[in-house]
């Protein structure tokens, strides 16, 4: 009588622990497709032969990323420094260089945007292009580890596309 | 439309599915193929493609703002097809694999699917609303990552049914057990109100 209640404990448990095991299994996958993508654009303006960029991102993704890097609670389209914020961040996140990695200056010329998206604004600030440039697109990266960045390149004879992401945030680029 | 392009779509579409994040995709690919053995590949092709013309219907007209996407009841009403795919195993029309509801079925799930799909689509096409062509690729690394992951349940499961001797109907009530026991978990992990 007594080892039976015995056993029928030790099913209990095992009971109990397959069923915390399935939860702790199950909660792993919430199937919230989740998804951190931002794209942008680079063309080369041939009359200024100078590269512009319009980059668009995620207000709630951008602010979430600078309030980790010390601005808690940033609006990005209200406060007065959020643009500083914004280009000091993009900055050290999106750069540009020759193939033997000589770093070409980029301008941030501006954002713009609503709750949705922004779009950041960027250019080469008159350097001297190279015919070939690696561009390093790590936004996001550091605080989103599936975040995709696309980037589009508007040749009009050759249009090409490349995807950053936290194999490979740096590609190079024919002019 | 460049190469480079088509060939980050296509990625994103076949990424969709075979990550892990999309199990509940991959369940109900194993929910669809339960009552089915490797010999019935065509019919299985032909179920996966029903799938991909729903979803990508579902693209196509969420796209032009002809059906609103709500993610929240988007992703519950995923869950809510899923188990119906595989409660639909355990009735006697779901069991017979020459039943012609499954066709249905997995056009409409398709149709259901597509509105999570489009989310993704909807990201990456971002700020170029009118990217039809990108839809193109995209739908193709869908389809080609179901019709991988169908494969390999029909590859598993002849190994089961001529070596293991399990039995077609075992193998149905066990992976059908499954596939609800998860989808019933996620519907509740995504009830929206």
């Amino acid at each position: 009588m007594c080892e039976l209640s015995y056993l029928g404990k030790m099913k209990q448990w095992k009971t109990i622990a397959l069923m915390l095991g399935c939860a702790f299994v199950f909660s792993s996958f919430t199937a919230e497709h989740e998804y951190y993508v931002s794209v942008g654009e680079m063309r080369l303006n041939l009359e200024t032969e100078q590269l512009e960029f319009a980059l668009r991102i995620f207000s709630d993704d951008l602010e979430y990323a600078l309030s980790q890097e010390g601005h808690p609670g940033v609006d990005i389209l209200n406060d007065p420094e959020a643009e500083a914020w914004v280009e000091d961040y993009v900055l050290d996140n999106f750069e540009i260089s020759s193939a033997d990695n000589r770093a070409i200056q980029l301008h941030f010329e501006g954002m713009e945007g609503d709750a949705d998206a922004v779009f950041v604004y960027l250019n080469s600030n008159g350097s001297i292009l190279p015919m070939s440039i690696r561009v390093r697109h790590a936004i996001l990266m550091d605080h989103f580890p599936d975040q995709v960045n696309i980037l589009h390149y508007s040749n009009p004879s050759r249009p090409s596309s490349f995807r950053f992401s936290d194999e490979s945030d740096v590609e190079n680029i024919d002019l | 439309m460049n190469w480079d392009w088509f060939k980050i779509m296509f990625d994103e579409g076949l990424d969709h599915i075979l990550q892990w994040g999309g199990v509940d995709h991959i369940l109900f690919i194993v929910a669809l193929t339960a009552v089915f053995q490797l010999k019935h590949w065509g019919r299985v092709l032909g179920l996966v493609t029903f799938f991909t013309v729903g979803h990508t219907l579902t693209i196509v007209l969420a796209n032009m703002d002809l059906i609103p996407v709500n993610k929240a009841i988007a992703e519950f009403l995923i869950q809510v097809t899923i188990f119906y795919t595989g409660l639909m195993n355990l009735m006697k029309a779901g069991q017979n694999p020459r039943g012609n509801a499954r066709f249905f079925l997995a056009a409409l799930v398709g149709l259901i699917h597509g509105l999570g799909f489009f989310e993704k689509f909807r990201m990456l096409s971002m700020g170029d609303d009118k990217d039809w062509v990108a839809l193109i690729p995209f739908s193709l690394g869908i389809e080609l990552a179901q019709i991988i992951v169908a494969l390999c349940v029909l590859i598993i499961t002849s190994i089961l049914f001529n070596f293991m001797r399990v039995k077609q109907r075992e193998w149905n009530l066990f992976s059908s057990g499954i596939v609800c026991g998860v989808s019933a978990y996620l519907i509740v992990e995504n009830w929206p109100w």
